[in-house]
Order: C-alpha cells, then sequence, then structure tokens
C-alpha cells in the first residue's frame, strides 16, 4: 500500500507539470503580443517595449516559463493586472468560498446519491428503483442556472424563507443559522448534478455486485442483511468515490452560473471577471490552482480507493 | 420410497426435490425429483457430468437459489423442513447448521475484505463474542485446515493467496460456526492433483473430527471413491443411482452410471477407442417424460421412454437405482 502510494504521487508529478505548462500557454491563446492586449490602442511604441521589460515578455518562452513556475510553485501568482492586488490573495478568498458551497455539495450528493442508488440497486426493476432512478435523471438533466432561479423563484421571491443571494458573513463561514440559510439554495443547485451522476454509477456498480457470486457466499455464512449491505457498499465504494472525484473537480472550479445567480465571490465568479477584464495573471493562476486541485484531488481519491479496495493497488 | 431404517433418522433428507429456473418465455428443469438421505457423520459423493444439477441441487438445501428459480418438493433438516424457514431460522442454517465450501473460493470471497475478517465475521454471525476472542478462533482454524504462518494470512487478502490456501480458507470459513453438515461443491475441480489430494485429505480428517456429515459434489470418479461413504450418481436433475461407494464402483446397476465408471477406468471397446457415452446431455427445457438417459442408453426399452423409473431399492444393502432395466436384473 505505501509503495503504491508513493508510486501514485510520483506519478502525479508529470501531470501537475503538464497543467502547468497548459495553464502558462493560455497567455499565447490570444491574437497577437499579450502586452499589447493589454495596453489602450493609442499607447506609444517604448510604453509598449517598456512594458514587455517589465513582464519578462521580451526574454525565450521557456525562461518565461520556468521563472513563472518558479514563482507559482513559491505562491506567487503575481499581481492583477486590474487592481494591482497580488493574485494569490485574490484567488484564495475566491477559492475559500467557493470551498464553502462545494464542499457540503459534494457531501450531500455523495450521501444522498449513494443512497438512491443502493436503493434502486437492491430494487432492481421495481417502481422503487425507477423512482430512485428517475430523480437521479431529473438531477442530472436539469440546467443548474435553471434550477436555480426557480429556487429563487420559489424559496425568496414566492414564500421569503431564504434569502436571494450575497454571503451573509463577511469571510463567508456560517456562524448562525441565518448565515447557513445563504447557502442553502446555491448548495442545493450544486448538488444535484453530482448527485444523480454518483447515484446511476452506484445503482449499476450494486446491480453488479449482487449478481456475483461472493453474495451467495456471504450469506451461505450466515450472514444477516445489514452485514452483508457492509460489504456491498464496499465493493461499491471505488467506483462511487472515482466518480466524486471527478465530479468534486468541477466543483472546486466553482459553477460561474451559480455563483453569478447568487452573488456568491467564488473562483466561478473570479474567472468570469477575470476573462471579462482580460487580466492575464488572475486568469492564469485561477486555471493553474482549480487544474492542480483538481489532479491532487483524484491523486487522494485514487489513494482512497486503494485503501478501500486492494484490488486498486496496482 | 426408499428404505434406511437400518441409519436411524436421517440428518438430511430431501422427498422429491425440484427446481425450475424461468428462462426467457420457457423454464430450465435443473433438478426433477431427487430423493436423498444422510445420516449423521455420514459422507454422500454427488457424481455427474456438468449440468446434472449437483451445485443446484445444494444450492437448495441452503436456499440460496436466484428469484427466478422455483423450489419444489422437502428438504428436512435436523428435524426442520428448510422450505418453511423463516429469515431467522434461515440466518442460523446457513453457517451453523451446514457449511457450504465453494468450487472457486476467489469468486466466492469478497476481495475487499481480508480473511481474517472473512472468518470473524462468519463466527459473529452466529454466536455474541468480542471481535478478539473471534480472532483469535479465526487463527485456530487456519491452524486446522493447515495455512502455514497463520497468523500473518489472516491479515492477507483472498486474491493474495494460491489456489490450494484459498480453499483450506474457503473450508475454514465454511467450519467458522461449527456446522453438522458441509456441503462441498466441487471443492478441488479447480485446483492441480497433488493440491486437490491434500485438500481431500484435510476434508476427510476434519470431517471424521467434527463428526460432520458432508455431500461432496464431484465430476470426477476417483475423487468420489476417496472421500465418500456412499454415492449417488445423478443425470438429468435426478439420482439415477445411489449405494455404498465400493459397491456402487464395483458393480453398478445404472447404464448411466456404469458407462461413467467404464470410460474413468479408461476402458476401450474393440477398435481400441476410449469407451466414453455417446450422445448428448439431456435437454432441460421440459421436464422429464420418461428416464432422461433413455435416448442414450444401450438397454432401454419401450417403457423408458414413456414414464419416469423410481429410485428404487436392489436388494442390495443401501443400493437403489432408478431403472427398468438395470444390470442386475439384464
Ligand atoms: N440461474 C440459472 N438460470 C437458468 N438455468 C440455470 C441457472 N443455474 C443453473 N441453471 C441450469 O441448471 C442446470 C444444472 O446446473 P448445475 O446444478 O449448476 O449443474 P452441475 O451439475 O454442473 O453443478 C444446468 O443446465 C444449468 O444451465
Ligand atoms: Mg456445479
Amino acid at each position: 500500500m505505501i509503495r503504491y502510494a508513493l508510486i501514485r504521487i510520483l506519478s502525479a508529478i508529470p501531470i501537475l507539470l503538464g497543467v502547468s505548462v497548459v495553464s502558462f500557454g493560455l497567455l499565447f491563446l490570444q491574437p497577437g503580443n499579450p502586452v499589447e492586449a493589454l495596453l489602450p490602442l493609442e499607447a506609444s511604441p517604448q510604453i509598449a517595449e517598456m512594458m514587455k521589460q517589465q513582464l519578462g515578455f521580451d526574454q525565450p518562452v521557456w525562461r518565461q516559463y520556468l521563472a513563472w513556475l518558479q514563482r507559482t510553485v513559491q505562491g506567487d501568482l503575481g499581481v492583477s493586472l486590474y487592481d494591482g492586488l497580488p493574485v494569490a490573495g485574490q484567488l484564495g478568498g475566491a477559492l475559500f468560498n467557493t470551498m464553502v458551497l462545494a464542499i457540503p455539495a459534494a457531501v450531500l450528493a455523495f450521501v444522498l446519491g449513494g443512497a438512491l442508488g443502493l436503493i434502486a440497486g437492491y430494487h432492481r426493476n421495481t417502481w422503487i428503483d425507477r423512482s430512485a432512478s428517475a430523480l437521479a435523471i431529473v438531477g442530472v438533466s436539469l440546467p443548474q442556472y435553471w434550477v436555480a432561479i426557480v429556487l429563487v423563484v420559489l424559496f425568496s421571491v414566492t414564500v421569503n424563507w431564504l434569502p436571494a443571494s450575497g454571503m451573509a458573513s463577511p469571510d463567508g463561514i456560517p456562524r448562525s443559522f441565518s448565515d447557513l440559510s445563504n447557502m442553502v439554495m446555491p448548495v442545493l443547485a450544486l448538488m444535484l448534478v453530482p448527485m444523480g451522476v454518483v447515484a446511476r454509477v452506484v445503482r449499476a456498480s450494486v446491480q453488479d455486485i449482487l449478481s456475483q457470486d461472493f453474495i451467495a457466499g456471504l450469506q451461505a455464512k450466515g450472514l444477516a442483511r445489514g452485514r452483508i449491505l457492509r460489504h456491498v457498499i464496499r465493493n461499491a465504494m471505488s467506483a462511487a468515490l472515482s466518480v466524486m472525484g471527478l465530479q468534486f473537480g468541477f466543483l472546486i472550479g466553482g459553477s460561474i452560473l451559480i455563483e453569478v445567480v447568487f452573488n456568491w465571490p467564488g473562483s466561478g465568479q473570479l474567472l468570469n471577471l477575470a476573462i471579462f477584464r482580460r487580466d492575464i495573471p488572475v486568469l492564469q493562476g485561477t486555471v493553474v490552482v482549480v487544474a492542480g486541485l483538481f489532479v491532487l484531488t483524484n491523486l487522494a481519491i485514487d489513494l482512497a480507493q486503494a485503501a478501500i479496495d486492494p484490488r486498486m493497488r496496482r | 420410497m426408499l428404505d434406511f431404517t437400518n441409519q436411524g433418522t436421517p440428518l438430511l433428507s430431501l422427498r422429491d426435490l425440484s427446481v425450475r429456473f424461468r428462462k426467457g418465455k420457457g423454464h430450465v428443469h435443473a433438478v426433477n425429483g431427487v430423493d436423498l438421505d444422510l445420516a449423521p457423520g455420514e459422507t454422500v459423493g454427488l457424481l455427474g457430468e456438468s449440468g446434472s444439477g449437483k451445485s443446484i441441487t445444494l444450492r437448495s438445501i441452503m436456499r440460496l437459489l436466484p428469484d427466478s428459480a422455483a423450489l419444489g418438493g422437502k428438504i428436512s433438516f435436523d428435524g426442520q423442513d428448510v422450505t418453511q424457514l423463516n429469515r431467522r431460522g434461515l440466518r442460523s442454517l446457513r453457517g451453523a447448521g451446514i457449511g457450504m465450501v465453494f468450487q472457486e473460493p476467489l469468486v466466492a470471497m469478497d476481495q475487499t475484505f481480508t480473511v481474517g475478517d472473512q472468518i470473524v465475521e462468519a463466527i459473529r454471525a452466529h454466536e455474541t463474542i468480542s471481535r478478539g476472542e473471534a480472532r483469535k478462533r479465526a487463527l485456530e482454524l487456519l491452524e486446522l485446515v493447515q495455512i502455514p504462518s497463520a497468523r500473518r494470512r489472516l491479515d492477507s487478502f483472498p486474491q493474495e493467496l494460491s489456489g490450494g490456501m484459498r480453499q483450506r480458507v474457503m473450508i475454514a470459513v465454511a467450519l467458522a460456526a461449527r456446522p453438522r453438515l458441509l456441503l462441498a461443491d466441487e471443492p478441488t475441480t479447480a485446483l492441480d492433483v497433488t493440491v486437490q489430494i491434500q485438500i481431500l485429505l484435510l476434508l476427510r480428517e476434519i470431517q471424521r473430527e467434527f463428526g460432520m456429515a458432508m455431500i461432496f459434489v464431484t465430476h470426477d470418479i476417483g475423487v468420489a471413491a476417496q472421500v465418500s461413504d456412499r454415492l449417488a450418481v445423478m443425470y438429468g436433475g435426478r439420482i439415477v443411482e445411489s449405494g455404498p461407494a465400493g459397491q456402487l464402483l464395483a458393480a453398478p446397476e445404472h447404464p448411466y452410471a456404469e458407462g461413467l465408471i467404464s470410460a474413468a477406468r479408461g476402458h476401450r471397446d474393440g477398435a481400441g477407442r476410449l469407451m466414453g457415452i455417446p450422445g448428448r446431455p439431456p435437454r432441460l427445457e421440459q421436464a422429464p417424460q420418461g428416464c432422461s438417459f433413455a435416448p442414450r442408453c444401450p438397454r432401454a426399452i419401450g417403457a423408458c421412454a414413456e414414464s419416469l423409473p423410481e429410485l428404487v431399492a436392489t436388494g442390495r444393502t443401501d443400493h437403489a437405482v432408478a431403472c427398468y432395466v438395470p444390470t442386475s436384473r439384464g
């Protein structure tokens, strides 16, 4: 297990490097010189030249990359071109806000989706299965922004139970019940897709597990049903974890739509603003950090899978 | 009906056991009226070619059939009617009353649990003892089935063991709650010959030590002869002949049993070809009208295809055959 973990961790390094190259390359996607894109059209060539030197754009690309990589690894993501504030600080705050929604959404999606999938898988082809599966399909197929708007119309406009938008406490950490109420709708809207995806994967996995011979082996020992359920859950866990890892990755990126609808200053909004403002350092920093976290999340999931199911240790 | 009065009350008794599977629009008649009695401590070898209904017979006894199966007839174990057991009754039947050893230990065990945990839970399903206590017992069981460095093996996963070791673990699991009957479904078929013999000897030893009865399923006559007190030969979901192992092997009465035994002995015909039984195994889409073996039988008479021959005593001790033209009368 330890050997497997080390190999797995080491093999994440080239992936992270790949991520960094792509993130760095983003800069060159836009036509023309990055500096020109930043400056107003009427700026003089001297100013452009000065800016180029200042930002290091006169160096060869690989040196630019290495210098950028070194700074990034040290946590220096540069400063925003828009307001001159350090990107790391802005991004840290935004990511934190996103996590405040993403973590509860992921936990709920995993638990509820897992339970739905388990129930459906156990009652294959009965009305219970069909209802649970229908719920899962509704979860994955409803457009997120539509869900968000319907929730707002229902709970804020019609009955006025929940605030329509915004974070209640300035740092995003809920401290009271009313702070929590701000999170309810965005978490609900974020949770539906991963819940549906997890439910579907777990359902298929449970059906497959129940048809395997070892279930008869467990029954032949005279185990109680609850005890057999533990075996089923453990066997279904690795499939569930691997989809959840992917879904959590998407959640970390922050949903631009949800964060905009609920005015939630997370990484999705930050990315949105950065694109809008052509704020390259913010864009680059957000992409590299979010993508890096995505890779690390999947690494963590792989390790968790291997811990639960020894067949995964290869 | 058979008369086994000389054996006292049987531990297990099957009467007219039948199992039919729903399959598509039709059915598969896997077991078609099996009668079998087993005395405490006795070993019966259930012999028959692949598809003759041996595994399904064993699974019926444990009530481990899939939902698509319809079970008929009577199964009584230790005086209880197994077909009428509720969930609690079934729980204690499985494991504590009857243990089961499967053909493929790897697919019959959960590969995400350690060997130790799988034995511990089998013990704790029937006895309220602490985990530590159960683990001690699990270790004793591994030692009983002669697993080298047993303590270390407690924390291994099934897939980390060799085939023979896995089967030993499977046996330990089956013995965990000290059952009075062991059902062994081709426990050695997947193993190579030397390991096969070791496992057979082990089973025989443990069975004597525990005073446990055993049904040993196999399609290998040599293996069956080694472990069994009595043999029962299955064909097309029925027992066609049963009797004391030595007696049945020396002088089989049913033409199918005869064919099977002479093929296993490597008897050759005049042209030097290995003598097998020509023809195909029976189709199971319909419940048998007459004897399922009739189409392949060298001695078949008109009656054979018309009505099912019952399993009746031949006159020799404990011997019964389901045939209108058994060797002794032929
Ligand atoms: N789940 C099932 N559905 C339909 N037919 C089955 C099922 N299980 C077994 N059978 C059929 O029942 C017959 C007896 O099977 P089995 O008892 O496994 O034979 P064997 O003597 O080789 O152990 C076979 O023809 C097999 O195809
Ligand atoms: Mg079989």
